[in-house]
């Protein structure tokens, strides 16, 4: 599905994202992220650092679900993504690690925050939520 | 009807549709405009020019206008450097230039390490999360400060990059949420590289100006130093003018002393010329210290220190042609000479400079202090320059110093061999005119019985004699007032009464024959008595006019002609061993004052009969003594 | 079991996600506004606004599977329950007032996070009508970003 570009202020990382996986028995497991990264019109992007339950699910189970947020509308976006492959180098990995990066060397974290790989996902559906708020006054 | 109004209710909707389209069309292309207008501005305005600052500004600025980039800064990087700086702000009131941004550190320091663009939101938040993070994982927390806004929550950098080489980052930031999501990502490259291109340029153009201002400082440096060592050369010819108009050695050496005091320090000199035969050098001036002996004084003005085949100080100095400074002298590898003249002239610190002319050594300048000296390099290669040209004025002092000295001898035997007016005239006009002396009196002397004594000397012996008798003859001579002309074989010549005339001659003459008479027996007395052969002396006086003059260009002598001079002869001839034999016009003119034996007429052989007296002694009433041959005052009175 | 840590990140600047998988195994998860339980006791009571229940509820009709992910925006320390699905009521109006009055507090905190403009927009999330989700909570994993993050707990 192609992603439409009224989504991009969303994926500008300001709101941190939440992935939803499962497990091959069926498990949810509900993780924050620190990114979302538009890869192409039809991927996107996460990256992988901590999550090791959010990883084996993955690895079990290629069906995710993300949700981003307008940063300014508060919209949110309900996007079903499955993963195709991973990257741990190229233009996206290069541009997420140059993101982590420039937040973790702030703070002297870059040892912390290496950014294992990027998990680039296939958008399945992508759906915007403006239901979930009230008209404007 | 209702389909109709369908249809035409969705021909609205199509229209209204398309209308939007057509709208939002129209606003990408009006963007898309603005973004090449402000790519066009940037073109024109900044690639072309050379000002750094300028370019700033106006990317800056245009940037603002047409981008709302209210705040952003311009970091440069020095290649080979880890660090960025601000060289520029916009928007922070002109706070933040000159901070530092470490490649690698937050959004600017990233961007600079992979030159790649990068837009950063939420900054604010995210860094909490980090911190959190660092927190739980009990790390310290690590704040690292960057340069912009302090609330800053969207950040956009751009890489600069020319050549594939990283010049700076053209940071943007905005406290808004969400400023700078529309920003089409091309535009912003395009963007960066002109910016960096026109930085490139201008960068390149100033390390050029920079250069060449550089290059014109250090040319009119090295101006200036020519111009100082031009004056300092100038100077020094000054001085060595100066001292060419002295010839005197001493006058030149005190100037020398003076000059190299006020210029290097310099306390003490001497000066060695090398000796005739090359193996030695001997002073021709020495500075002494204050206190010195006179022994010591001596024993330099002998000293001679070896320069061949030895291992010495002067020695190396000549054979290296070169100075030789020793800053601390050290009494190894010299001479006994040059040890003498270290201790006694208390060198500490010094300095050997060889004179050449033309190849050849000719001398050696030593200065010397007796404390420490620091000289630099420089300066010994002034004093070189200084003692070459001083080599070439104490060598022609030299030669005039020796040409004074054979003038001095040559004019010392000018005048032994002439009176001194005459000698005085015939340097001064080359030629002595021949005199007409009215009154002169000439006596003659001989060794009775020389030639049986000579016989029985040595040749050596014999002109021992002859030389003893003469010059004492000589000596009285000359403090009679007489002018000794010749000597012919054992004859003896003197006269008086020129080649200055004086009335006094006869009585002058008369006085130094009895002052010969009384020498030759006082000798004969102590040959006598030592058994040894001697000689009597015969004495023959006359008084007359003479002609008096120089002939002969090779070997001048002074004589005088005359009847006189022969009538003196043959006075002598015709005396007698031990007696002085004098002619009536010399009798006329001292019988006043001498007693006199009259002898009547007597043969001279030439000459017929002539009245001849011995001369016996000064009368009693004008002697000193009882012999009469010291006269007394009353002498002189008459 | 609930302690009384997992009971003070509630109380605290949290958010809530519910996760819940159908039968399919697609997983999904929905924002609560409002979370409460007992400490010593496993019953959590999770609110989600009605407009956004259908797909959870749906989910947990295939699979009871649930997970809750607590986090504290303020600090990232978060914690996720899992345990099973017990039941749903709609919120009473006490708890709709509570989470009004969260949401109200919350929208301070956003605005100074993520600006007033977000922060307002946020607010109009329409909390009510409300459904309350009943789980057994069965396991707490750590949650707090950081290497070995996951770990479990209980």
């Amino acid at each position: 599905m192609i992603i439409p570009k009224e989504i991009l202020p969303a994926l500008n990382g300001a709101i941190p994202a939440t992935l939803a996986t499962a497990s091959k028995d069926g498990i949810p497991n509900v993780g924050v992220m620190s990114q979302v990264f538009y890869a192409n019109e039809k991927q996107l992007a996460i990256s992988h650092q901590f999550f090791s339950k959010t990883s084996a699910n993955l690895k079990e189970n290629l069906r995710g679900h993300v949700q981003v947020i307008d940063p300014i509308t508060a919209v949110p976006w309900f996007i079903e993504v499955e993963l195709d492959h991973e990257e741990t180098s190229g233009d996206l990995f290069e541009q997420m690690e140059m993101q982590l990066e420039a937040i973790a060397s702030m703070c002297g974290m870059e040892d912390v925050f290496k950014l294992q790989a990027a998990y680039v996902f296939n958008v399945i559906s992508i759906r915007k939520g403006d239901e979930v708020l009230r008209a404007p006054e | 009807m209702n389909d109709a109004k369908n249809d035409s209710q969705t021909n609205k909707e199509e229209i209204i549709s398309i209308q939007e389209n057509i709208d939002l069309l129209n606003s990408k292309l009006k963007r898309k405009n603005l973004e090449f207008s402000v790519i066009q501005i940037l073109s024109n305005e900044i690639i072309t020019s050379l000002d750094l600052d300028r370019i700033f500004q106006i990317a800056m600025e245009s940037l603002d206008k047409y981008f709302g980039f209210s705040h952003s800064l311009i970091l440069l990087k020095n290649s080979g450097s880890d660090f960025l700086k601000v060289y520029a702000s916009h928007g922070y009131c002109g706070q933040g230039i000159g901070a530092t941004v470490k490649t690698g550190e937050g959004v600017i320091g990233v961007v600079a390490k992979r030159k790649k663009m990068m837009r950063s939101s939420g900054m604010g938040y995210r860094k909490i999360y980090v911190q959190s993070i660092q927190k739980s994982m009990d790390r310290d927390q690590v704040v690292i400060p960057m340069p912009g806004l302090q609330n800053v929550n969207c950040q956009l950098a751009i890489p600069l990059i020319v050549k594939d080489e990283l010049i700076g980052v053209y940071a943007i930031e905005s406290e808004e949420f969400n400023a700078f999501a529309a920003i089409d990502e091309q535009i912003l490259m395009i963007v960066g590289n002109q910016i960096g291109s026109a930085i490139s340029n201008a960068r390149a153009y100033k390390e050029i100006e920079e250069l060449k201002n550089s290059l014109e400082e250090k040319v009119i440096d090295r101006t200036k130093k020519l111009e100082n060592q031009k004056k300092e050369i100038q100077s020094l010819n000054q001085f060595i003018k100066s001292l060419n108009e002295k010839m005197d050695l001493s006058e030149i050496s005190s100037k020398i002393l003076k000059y190299v005091k006020e210029h290097f320090g310099i306390q003490h000199y001497s000066l060695y010329t090398v000796d005739p035969s090359g193996d030695t050098i001997s002073p021709i001036y020495i500075h002494y210290p204050e206190k010195i002996s006179n022994n010591d004084r001596l024993e330099f003005e002998s000293l001679k220190i070896p320069i061949k085949n030895v291992k010495g100080a002067n020695a190396l100095a000549i054979q290296s042609q070169k100075p030789w400074y020793f800053k601390r002298i050290k009494k190894i590898g010299i001479t006994k000479e040059e040890l003498f003249a270290i201790e006694r002239l208390n060198m500490k610190s010094f300095l050997m400079i060889p004179l050449f002319l033309q190849g050849k050594p000719v001398g050696i300048l030593n200065f010397w202090n007796d404390e420490e000296m620091s000289l630099k390099k420089e300066d010994i290669t002034r004093l070189s320059i200084f003692s070459e040209q001083l080599a070439g004025i104490i060598y022609s002092s030299q030669l005039f110093d020796q040409v004074e000295r054979e003038k001095e001898k040559s004019d010392h035997l000018l005048l032994n061999i002439l009176p001194h007016s005459i000698a005085t005239e015939l340097k001064e006009t080359n030629q002595v005119k021949p005199q007409h002396i009215k009154s002169a009196s000439v006596l003659f002397t001989d060794f009775v019985g020389f030639t049986q004594i000579s016989e029985d000397l040595s040749p050596e012996e014999l002109i021992k004699e002859l030389d003893g008798c003469f010059s004492q003859f000589d000596e009285i001579s000359k403090h009679n007032n007489l002018e000794k002309l010749k000597t012919i074989g054992d004859a003896y010549m003197c006269a008086g009464g020129l080649p200055i005339p004086n009335d006094s001659h006869p009585i002058d003459i008369c006085l130094a024959a009895l002052e010969f008479r009384s020498f030759m027996n006082q000798m004969s007395e102590i040959k006598k008595a030592l058994n040894l052969p001697f000689w009597e002396l015969r004495i023959g006086i006359h008084t007359g006019s003479v002609t008096a003059g120089v002939i002969g260009t090779e070997k001048f002598s002074y004589d005088i002609w005359g009847d006189t001079v022969n009538i003196a002869s043959r006075m002598e001839s015709s005396g007698e061993p031990g007696r002085i034999n004098i002619s009536k016009e010399t009798f006329q003119r001292v019988n006043k004052l001498f007693q006199c034996e009259s002898r009547g007429l007597v043969k001279a052989k030439g000459k017929g009969d002539i009245e001849m007296y011995y001369l016996e002694r000064i009368l009693p009433e004008f002697s000193q003594d009882k012999e009469g041959l010291v006269p007394n005052q009353d002498f002189f009175l008459s | 079991m609930i302690s009384q840590e997992i009971v003070d990140l509630m109380n605290a600047n949290s958010v809530f996600a519910v996760g819940t998988v159908n039968g399919k195994n697609e997983p999904f998860y929905t924002r609560s506004y409002y979370m409460h339980g007992n400490v010593g006791e496993s019953k959590l009571f999770v609110h989600i606004p009605e407009i956004m229940a259908a797909r959870p509820l749906q989910d947990l009709k295939e699979n009871q599977h649930i997970a809750v992910n607590v986090a504290d925006i303020t600090n990232f320390f978060a914690r996720q329950l899992k345990g099973m699905f017990l039941g749903s009521r709609p919120s009473t109006s006490e708890e709709i007032a509570e989470i009004k009055r969260l949401q109200n507090k919350f929208e301070g905190l956003l605005g100074n996070f993520f600006g007033p403009e977000f922060a307002s927009n946020w607010s109009r999330i329409i909390i009510e009508p409300s459904i309350c989700i009943t789980l057994e909570v069965q396991e707490v994993f750590e949650q707090t970003p950081k290497s070995g993050t996951g770990g479990k707990i209980i």
